[in-house]
């Protein structure tokens, strides 16, 4: 589709020749900013390794899923009393979710189910954990973003002592999570008594 | 992608402050939690002292308004003037005056337009995608719509005549969203300038563009052309802030950041049309000009009124939607010692009030009210002005009678802002086909939830007066706070959405994270770092460090020493410290200026007994001890497999040893430990001979500090008996050793540990519950235990089969597969 990218993308390009510090800051104008708190979502993507399991749970503001679920289904449940409608908005939430293999084959996710947690409505899936376990695999997640606004989404890999943290905005793509690396603790460190 | 996660580590490397653990250790790797924050925080001065309290010398602007305005409704044009008397109350001579045309914002020029990166983090407006290796780029309709709609559009102020009071033309100078005024002498200290300025504008769509002001269409109203919802704010020049720890905060508007004001007073006159009802900061003045005897007499009953009354009822309003105005009529309002001014105006409001009593208080009578259209439905009647209300009862005992004598909450198309004495808030309901209006429980919640927060806005920025743009949780980290403990005491079943300590675990450990101390625009994940740690910090400081009797009073300390003034985070700090009496600078160097997480660790617990030095007494227990200890399994094996010892066979052949092994008593220890008692000092031998007596259970329990945040630690002791106790070991056992610690618990002869568990109430944000059990527990994932529950009791339709009837014996026959699900 024609659009004026081009142009935007000269004008940045000109600003950074004229102060690189203008650009950087203009760039990092991130997330709006209403006196109330703006759109995030979490994603904990965890290997269990007692059960041999990743075990993937995503959170939400039941307000946020409720808005996106009626946008993209033009369904006007109550999400926080409609267990029905918290089952539709799960398949919502698994279309715009994927794991891939370093081959960008996509791993089959299994969903676990879905369940109300104060004002958080939380959306459970799994897989076993890849075989080896230091695989590495791709991550996208474009839940919630055609439909709100400037919906930023974090994804928290845990593994033992370790996270990584991903960053999802519309048109972030796929990003790489390195795989499992072993962490020592700090319980090991010299220290002064 | 990259490029993304590039400017990310740049900017953690550019945004970390210097030094906020103290100095870097060369030798060991001892580090100081509990370094006091002096160096750290700004250089006290008399301005604003070392107690946080405003200095002796404290000063601060004042900026007054008389302003005429008129809406054209067709054109949906603003054309304004007015007259602005800035006093510098500052011991500095002003060369030059700055002011805020937040209008220009919208200009097609403007930075934030130029700087919008497409396909990025969108400012408040739609989304787009930039193209990556295998999608083509995309744009969203709500972007085009935007474009449209700056296309169609001439935003940003059209500014007319800047003169003196005697008509002399001011010179100035317009950047973007600032304007500087050259007087052509230095203001002194202590004098004022007034100059008047004229200037229009074009309101945008709020709907197509974005930003917190804006007009909503309504094109089904029963109205030729339909109707419109005015919202106006950032609406006319307004005086930048002079502090004395800033200068000038004149930075360019990017719509992201908001930030700080002058107090002063405003006269303002707003002329629409005839049939409009206007809501605005301030108090109206000339009631007999604009409204009708009904309205008045309506208004004057809500003043005492226990309940909400229409000042406009629905049916009036929705009359009112049809209708056209005859001419133009003028509200007039005025506004005492307010740091800005908004107003909306529209035909279709609804409108009612409840005056709320503060007896005794510098006010009074504050009347709460609501505007909001048909569209708001129930929804607003029943909830918004008693959540104005609620919100005063609740913040009021935080911090201070509400001083202004209106508060107001109105519904447009922006979604939560506040301006002194008047709110937007968003929530609507939904028409369904049968003409009813319905609303689920989450529009509900939204609805009380953004009221508050509005509403509650009105103290923690509008009257205590910290400046948003360089520390955002100032206002939004303390109002989130209080906006959750007015929401649990509104309703504690109610699903709200404000985090608690342990809703924040996920943000703490994560990656991308930048403190809480970040200037405004340099923040990553922003609602987590400026909203939810900061009241997760707030909410234990209260709860579990200080307590509420101390916090409470510290937190008032602080909104009365700044109400009406000019805090910084500093001033905060200090103040907490000072009126509580507690050391809390571990507290704030590490929740608000790193990013370390809370995980303490119980490692190890050992369990010892004092020894006697009798040796009766100690050399039996060492026998107990040794005979205690599993049989050797060599051992065991030989006596199963039956064959007899030497000295089974040779009984004849024994001697002393045999009949006493290593743990037999000779009178040579007895009068060692006899010698050794006389040479004790008197105070020794009673302390030891009672310890003896008493035989307590000494256990030893080791901590480490996994997450990085020093912390208290609070533990549940679970005795063998069953019986459970708390003990509370304060965050400064920590101190010496941030790493690792050891408490020795002493228990009365009897008690024993079977098990201990730390934080056992998830108070204190502990990233990993499973180290903080010993002996560890296997703690079930999240979805481990979801898929327990779901496979158990709750998961049953109750409702439906308790209208199972009982079987009888006859029927058990026939219905032998019933699931028991």
């Amino acid at each position: 589709m024609k659009i004026r990218k081009p142009i935007q993308q000269r004008l940045i390009s000109e600003l950074s020749l004229l102060g690189r510090s203008v650009c950087l800051l203009a760039l990092l104008l991130a997330l709006p900013s209403f006196a109330h708190e703006e759109k995030t979502a979490l994603s904990d993507i965890f290997y269990n390794e007692r059960t041999g399991n990743l075990e993937i749970a995503h959170r939400f503001r039941v307000h946020d899923a409720e808005h996106a679920l009626k946008e993209a289904t033009d369904s006007r449940a109550d999400l926080a009393r409609s267990p029905k409608a918290q089952a539709e908005f799960s398949k919502y939430v698994v279309k715009r979710f994927g794991l891939f293999s370093k081959d960008r084959k996509k791993l089959k996710l299994t969903l676990v189910g879905q369940e109300l947690e104060r004002g958080y409505l939380w959306v459970y899936q799994e897989t076993k954990i890849p075989n080896p376990v230091g695989a590495s695999f791709f991550v996208e997640n474009s839940i919630l973003q055609d439909e709100v606004q400037g919906q930023v989404n974090t994804v928290n890999v845990r593994y033992r002592a370790k996270v990584s943290t991903f960053e999802f905005e519309a048109g972030s793509g796929m990003q790489l999570y390195e795989g499992p690396i072993e962490v020592e603790g700090n319980k090991d460190d010299a220290v002064r008594e | 992608m990259t490029r993304l996660l590039s400017l990310i580590t740049l900017v953690l490397a550019l945004a970390t402050p210097a030094f906020p653990q103290g100095i870097q250790q060369t030798k060991g790797s001892f580090s100081d939690k509990f370094r006091q924050l002096d160096e750290v925080l700004p250089t006290a001065n008399s301005y604003r002292n070392a107690a946080g309290q405003p200095g002796h010398e404290y000063w601060q602007q004042q900026a007054d308004y008389v302003i005429a305005v008129r809406l054209d409704e067709a054109a949906r044009h603003l054309s304004a003037s007015a007259t602005i008397t800035y006093q510098n109350n500052s011991p500095d001579s002003m060369e030059f005056l700055w002011l805020h045309l937040d209008q220009n914002i919208f200009r097609k020029d403007s930075m934030k337009e130029l700087s919008d990166d497409f396909g990025g983090s969108g400012g408040r407006g739609p989304t787009a995608a930039a193209p990556t290796g295998r999608e083509p780029a995309k744009i969203s309709l709500g972007e085009l719509r935007r474009q449209q709609g700056f296309d169609d559009g001439d935003y940003g102020f059209e500014m007319g005549a800047v003169t003196l009071e005697d008509g002399e033309p001011l010179e100035h100078s317009i950047l973007g969203t600032l304007m500087r005024i050259d007087p052509e002498k230095p203001l002194g200290p202590g004098k004022s300038l007034t100059f008047s300025i004229a200037w229009a504008y074009d309101i945008h769509e709020q709907d197509a563009i974005g930003g917190r002001a804006g007009y909503e269409h309504f094109p089904k109203d029963a109205r030729k052309g339909g109707n419109d919802i005015f919202l106006l704010a950032q609406w006319f020049p307004r005086m930048a802030a002079y502090s004395d720890y800033e200068g000038w905060h004149n930075k360019e508007f990017l719509g992201r950041g908001e930030f700080t004001l002058e107090f002063g007073d405003y006269d303002v006159s707003i002329t629409v049309p005839d049939d409009h009802i206007v809501s605005s900061t301030g108090v109206l003045q000339n009631p007999d000009e604009v409204l009708t005897e009904a309205q008045k007499e309506r208004l004057s009953v809500a003043r005492s009124a226990e309940r909400p009354v229409f000042v406009v009822t629905p049916e009036e309003a929705l009359e009112n939607e049809k209708s056209g105005p005859g001419g133009m009529k003028t509200w007039k309002f005025t506004a005492k010692n307010v740091r800005d001014f908004a107003w909306a105006s529209s035909r279709k409001f609804i409108w009612d009030a409840q005056g709320y009593q503060q007896p005794g208080a510098e006010m009074e009578t504050v009347m709460a009210m609501s505007f909001w259209p048909k569209e708001g439905g129930e929804l607003w009647r029943k909830y918004s002005t008693p959540s104005i209300i609620h919100t005063m009862e609740v913040y009021g005992r935080f911090s201070f009678d509400f001083p202004y004598p209106v508060i107001q909450s109105v519904n447009g198309p922006v979604g939560g802002m506040e301006y002194p004495m008047i709110t937007f808030n968003g929530p609507r309901t939904k028409l369904q086909d049968d003409g009813e209006r319905t609303y689920t429980m989450s529009e509900k919640v939204f609805l009380v939830g953004v009221v508050i927060h509005e509403v509650g806005h009105n103290y923690f920025p509008m009257i205590v007066n910290s400046d948003e743009r360089q520390w955002t949780w100032m206002d939004e980290g303390i109002n989130s706070f209080l906006d959750s403990v007015a929401g649990y005491e509104w309703d504690p079943e109610m699903p709200w959405t404000r985090s608690l300590a342990r809703d924040l675990v996920p943000y703490m450990i994560s990656g991308n994270q930048v403190p809480i101390m970040t200037q405004s625009d340099s923040i990553l994940q922003f609602g987590p770092n400026a909203y939810g740690k900061p009241s997760a910090a707030l909410h234990i400081l209260r709860d579990t460090i200080l307590g509420r009797e101390l916090f409470d009073h510290a937190l008032k300390t602080f909104s009365q020493r700044w109400k009406f003034k000019r805090p910084t985070p500093a001033d905060f700090f200090r103040t907490m410290e000072e009126a509580s009496g507690v050391d809390l600078d571990w507290f704030w160097r590490g929740w608000f200026y790193t990013t370390d997480h809370v995980d303490i660790s119980l490692d190890h617990i050992f369990q010892l007994r004092l020894d006697t030095e009798d040796p009766d007494i100690d050399f039996t227990r060492s026998r107990e001890e040794e005979e205690d200890k599993p049989t050797k399994v060599g051992v065991r094996l030989n006596e199963e497999a039956g064959g007899k010892t030497w000295v089974e066979r040779h009984p004849d052949l024994t001697d002393f040893y045999d009949e006493n092994d290593i743990f037999t008593v000779t009178n040579k220890e007895r009068n060692k430990y006899q010698k050794f008692i006389k040479e004790l000092e008197d105070w020794e031998r009673k302390a030891l001979q009672r310890a003896v007596k008493e035989d307590k259970n000494y256990y030893v329990l080791e901590f480490s500090n996994v997450g990085g945040l020093v912390m208290p630690i609070i533990l549940e002791l679970e005795f063998v008996d069953g019986r459970k106790e708390r003990i509370y070991l304060p965050a400064e056992i920590w101190r010496r050793n941030p790493k690792r610690v050891r408490k020795l618990i002493v228990l009365k002869k009897g008690d024993e540990l079977a098990h201990v568990m730390v934080d056992p109430d998830w108070e204190t944000a502990d990233a990993d519950i499973d180290n903080n059990s010993y002996p560890r527990k296997i703690i079930p994932s999240r979805i481990e235990a979801y898929k327990d529950k779901r496979s158990g009791l709750s998961n049953r339709d109750i409702m439906k089969d308790i209208k199972t009837k009982i079987e009888k014996d006859e029927d058990k026959k026939t219905d032998s597969t019933k699931a028991d699900q």
